[in-house]
């Protein structure tokens, strides 16, 4: 089965996607479940196309303790920001249509919030 | 006492609801969205003074026409996807001379904006790129309807139906930030008026470059310099072009973006038309813009 994984591998490569640490698509109910696997003590919301979220997440330590979610951006870009930033090991989800965005209140990035959700 | 009256209110506002760029850098262009962003709505108010014309030759000399303009601009736009806007602009004039005034709706606006990139922090030399289309409707009276008052008061439109088809790029992604703006202008054929000796108007067509440079603070506002060309060819009548060149004018721009709330930004523009190296059959004035902008 060597040759399948060499495949999977090559495949992703020629797509963009890192190997690991990707962003997975979520919503609103998988916040809960990821969170608490990860231990999050707080949600990061972060886009690729925003500066001011390179800065904060630079900031972050690679223990940290958060669950990262991808809001108002395409998943791909998304992927590589945090490959960029050496930070795909840390938990993300990508938040679809940006239901997690609304559910929190959140209107422009980068923001936190504490976990578990309040909302 | 109205645009005091107007001024003020959107003073309040600003103070009260306190911007709305998704990233705190706050657009300079009202009807910019960032990603995620619904809608947004601007208001500003323009005011101009000091006019000149600057003639064929380039040289200056008394204008004859209003010697001030107030422009209250309303504009917003709408998320259709993620990538694509719908935008809008409403002015309102008022002309004076002395103590003479002429109030009008100026041309409307309708356009479109793409969003080709948004710009990647990993990538921070890929700009930003925007492809937009305008179309300008030549409703206000013009040239070409006669003015009706002195000191053609009663004008606030050129008279053209405009299409605008244009690039933006932005570079983003450092305190350091700049732009790079083209802009075509292709007006079209209107017919001459009754009591001219030609029956059929073709402006030139043309275009805008606009440069732009400045700081961001993170967060809380950006200041730029903005430094613009727009050319446009001569006017053809009946199909003959007419005698002389065309349009050429170089404006000079600081623009002051301030972040007032997660959503809010107000904005001030102090700009000189047609203010260094070479201008011709233009006019030269200086304005002062207050805006505030809101997205939701």
């Amino acid at each position: 089965m060597a040759w399948l994984r060499w495949s999977a591998a090559l495949l992703c490569l020629s797509l963009g996607a890192p190997l690991w640490g990707a962003c997975q698509p979520g919503g609103p109910g998988d916040v809960p479940d990821r969170g608490r696997r990860a231990g999050a003590e707080k949600l990061i919301f972060f886009a690729s196309w925003c500066p001011q979220c390179r800065d904060h997440l630079r900031a972050l330590k690679p223990e940290a303790r958060v669950l990262i979610v991808a809001s108002f951006d395409e998943r791909q870009a998304a992927d590589e920001a945090l490959a960029w930033l050496k930070l795909s090991r840390l938990p993300c989800i990508y938040d679809v249509d940006n239901r997690i965005a609304r559910w929190q209140g959140v209107q422009s990035v980068p923001a936190s919030r504490p976990f578990p959700a309040t909302r | 006492m109205f645009w005091l009256k107007l001024l003020v209110l959107v003073l309040s506002m600003a103070a009260a609801q306190a911007l709305a760029c998704a990233c705190g850098c706050g657009a300079v262009n009202p009807v910019v969205l960032d990603p995620g962003q619904k809608a947004k709505v601007s208001l500003a108010l323009r005011h101009n003074r000091d006019y000149t014309t600057v003639t064929d030759k380039g040289r200056a000399g008394p204008d004859g026409g209003p010697a001030t303009r107030t422009v209250m601009d309303l504009a917003a736009a709408a998320a259709v996807t993620d990538n694509l806007s719908i935008g809008l602009s409403l002015p309102l004039q008022e002309n004076r001379h002395g103590d003479r005034s002429d109030r009008s709706p100026g041309d409307p606006a309708v356009g479109m904006r793409w969003g080709v990139y948004r710009g990647h922090f990993a990538k921070p030399w890929l700009p930003r790129t925007d492809l937009h289309l305008t179309w300008k409707q030549a409703m206000a009276r013009s040239w070409h309807d006669g003015a009706r008052r002195r000191n053609d008061l009663d004008l606030h439109s050129n008279g053209y139906d405009e299409v605008l088809p244009g690039v933006d790029l932005w570079w983003g992604m450092f305190a350091w930030q700049g732009g790079l703006s083209l802009t075509g202008i292709l007006p079209r054929e209107r017919q001459a008026p009754d009591d001219g000796p030609y029956e059929r108007i073709r402006p030139g067509q043309g275009g805008r470059l606009t440069l732009s440079g400045g700081y961001t603070l993170a967060g809380t506002g950006t200041l730029l310099l903005l430094a613009d060309r727009e050319e446009r060819g001569r006017l053809h009548l009946d199909g003959e072009p007419a005698p002389g060149p065309g349009v050429l004018a170089h404006g000079l721009a600081l623009v002051a973006g301030l972040r007032t709330g997660t959503q809010q930004t107000v904005g001030l523009q102090i700009r000189r038309d047609a203010a260094i190296l070479a201008n011709r059959n233009t006019t030269r004035s200086n304005s002062v813009t207050l805006s505030f902008m809101q997205a939701i």
